[in-house]
Parts: structure tokens; sequence; C-alpha cells
């Protein structure tokens, strides 16, 4: 098969910090399991970094990323709802790496989904964004992963990769 | 990490919502053997085509990651496997409707998913995905669907009068 040898160019990657991830497993057709999760999150004030559902075909597990900071009291929390706490399993650290902008482009997710896997980056998930295309990968892998990316793609010269510098921090919300 | 923003509001606001009617939600099951070949076909995929609406996918422990592609009918209609000797992987495509919305801070900041599921819950919207990624919010759901969804979710979030306007 001819593959594109032109590279795509893009504005920007971007890095996460760390990240938890919660894969919860659903019955067919619903999400209440993960309308109770997020019910959760919200009182004890966690934030969802990252999530993705599908109730299309067999079920698959929602995949939700939490800050590791959170984890113990998400933890703590959901020990407190057995039957919600079974169908919970929490992972090893990731991260998340997003490219900007993706523009809608079948080829850009090919060209991504073939650099990163042909060096042996396992990709957990992906999800784009309204301009962003984020892929989840190991923790340990998410600085080899960018650098495959800027391999890949055609860059802004000088361009580094974004990392946060900051969070934001929500005091309340009201219903 | 340092945190320098703190956020709070009375009611959640948004920039709006935006709706998209009867697209296909296309689900691809890919063994991680077959990735090379399904990013090949999609590297193949001609240029005058629209591309995607919403991507996602999620892999299994067992090796099996499933995409879900949300197109427009004219722009993308299945995977097209470069040759007889390569199979297109099992696909199946349902009709869905789609919201998008995003809002200040959208992904640092807690609750909003929360505060989406009960807006819903009134009509008992049958949800086919969501995906919080960044600061968008996408829900998809059975075609039909999106105009009581969107209703219900005006009625909940704030959408300031500049951003109506």
């Amino acid at each position: 098969m001819d593959l594109i040898q032109d590279k795509i160019a893009i504005n920007g990657l971007k890095l996460s910090e760390a990240l938890i991830p919660m894969w919860v497993r659903l019955p067919r057709g619903s999400h209440a399991p993960v309308s109770r999760i997020c019910r959760i999150l919200s009182e004890i004030q966690v934030n969802l970094a990252y999530m993705t559902t599908s109730g299309v075909g067999s079920p698959q597990p929602a995949v939700c990323c939490i800050d590791p900071e959170d984890h113990p009291k998400v933890e703590a929390r959901l020990a407190q709802d057995a039957e919600l706490r079974a169908l919970v399993t929490f992972g090893d650290p990731v991260g998340l790496l997003s490219l900007f902008p993706h523009r809608a482009n079948l080829k850009l997710l090919g060209v991504a989904l073939a650099a990163l896997n042909e060096s042996g980056v396992t990709i957990h998930g992906l999800a784009s964004s309204i301009a962003a295309l984020t892929f989840i990968v190991d923790f340990d892998d998410l600085e080899k992963a960018a650098t495959i990316l800027q391999h890949s793609m055609l860059l802004p010269q000088e361009h580094q990769p974004m990392r946060p510098e900051f969070k934001v921090r929500q005091e309340g919300i009201s219903r | 990490m340092e945190t320098i923003a703190v956020y709070w509001e009375s009611k959640i606001r948004t920039y709006g919502f935006n709706l998209f009617e009867d697209v296909g939600l296309h689900r691809i099951d890919v063994q991680a053997e077959d990735l090379m070949s399904w990013a090949g076909m999609l590297q193949a995929t001609a240029e005058d085509e629209a591309g995607f609406r919403l991507v996602w996918c999620q892999r299994e422990p067992q090796g099996l990651i499933t995409f879900f592609l949300v197109c427009n009918d004219a722009a993308w209609s299945g995977p097209s496997p470069p040759d007889t000797q390569t199979p297109a992987p099992p696909t199946t495509r349902t009709p869905a409707d789609v919201i998008c919305f995003q809002g200040p801070h959208f992904g640092d900041r807690y609750g909003i998913m929360d505060f989406t599921y009960q807006a819903l819950a009134e009509a008992e919207v049958p949800l086919l995905g969501v995906v919080c990624s960044v600061a968008s919010i996408y829900l998809v759901m059975p075609a039909g669907w999106g105009g009581k969804a969107q209703s219900l979710l005006k009625a909940a979030f704030e959408i300031p009068k500049s951003v109506r306007e």
C-alpha cells in the first residue's frame, strides 16, 4: 500500500501530567454506572481530565482519567459502594498527548496511529475535541510518543511541546 | 504544580451547543496486529473527503481496539481496503445525532459531566457514546434524539448573552 510521504502540517503538541486511568464496566446499553461515577466524583470535587464511553455493539468499559492526587479519595469513596467498586479497575499512570489542529483529517489520524504503533507505543485510547486529537499512552512513553509525532508531522520551526504550567481549582457549582 | 486560577460560577456556562443530525456512527473493530493495516486505510483516504465529526477509540486488554468514527455519509462511508487480499475490519453503522459543546475551563473543573447527565436524565436520553477531551464534550445519541437533548441542555446550562447573539 502506498502511504502518504508528505508530512501533514500541524501547529503544536501538548503533553499532560501523569494521570490515573479508571475503566468502568458498563452493562449493554446502560450508562448508569458511569453516571453514578460522575456523581461521586462531583460530590468529592474530583475532575475528569478525559472520558470516553460507548454503547454500540458489545459492551465496552468507560475510560476515565483522574489526577493521581485525587486517586486515594476516589478509592476511599468507592469503597463505600461495593457494587460500583466491583465495576471499576484502576491502571498504571498514563499521559495524554494532544496534537492540534486535527482539521477532521482522517489521513492525519492514520499517520499518527501508524507512527506511534510502528515505534512500539501502546495507544490505550484516543479522542478528538473540537481542534485537538488526544492519545492516551503509558506515562513512561509520553515523551517518546511526543518525539515520534514531532518527527511524523510538519511543525513550526523551534516548536516545543506545551506542558501544563498551572491548575485551575473550582470552588463550587450550584444546581 | 501551582494553582493560580480559582473558578466559581453560579450556573455552568457554555459557549453554546452544536447539533449534528443524522450522521453515521461507525464502530470499527481492529485487532492490535491489524492496526497498521487500518492506519494505512485511513492514510489512503481520498483528498476530497471531508473527514470526521468525532473520533474516539478504546483498547481492550485482550488486544481488540475499537474505533468510533462519526462522519457525514457523504464524507466517509466505511473502510476501503486497498486490494482484495486485505480484509476490511468489521464495521457497523448506526444513524446518530451528535451534540458538541464546550465552556470556560471545561476539562479542568469537576462536575460538568455529572451536571450534563442530570440534565439529560429527565427524558432518559439514550447515549451511544460520550467523549470528554480537552475542553469539549460530545454526546452521541440515536438519530432523532438530538433536538430533545439540546433543549434539555439549553435549559440547564447558561449561555451568556454575548454568545447567544
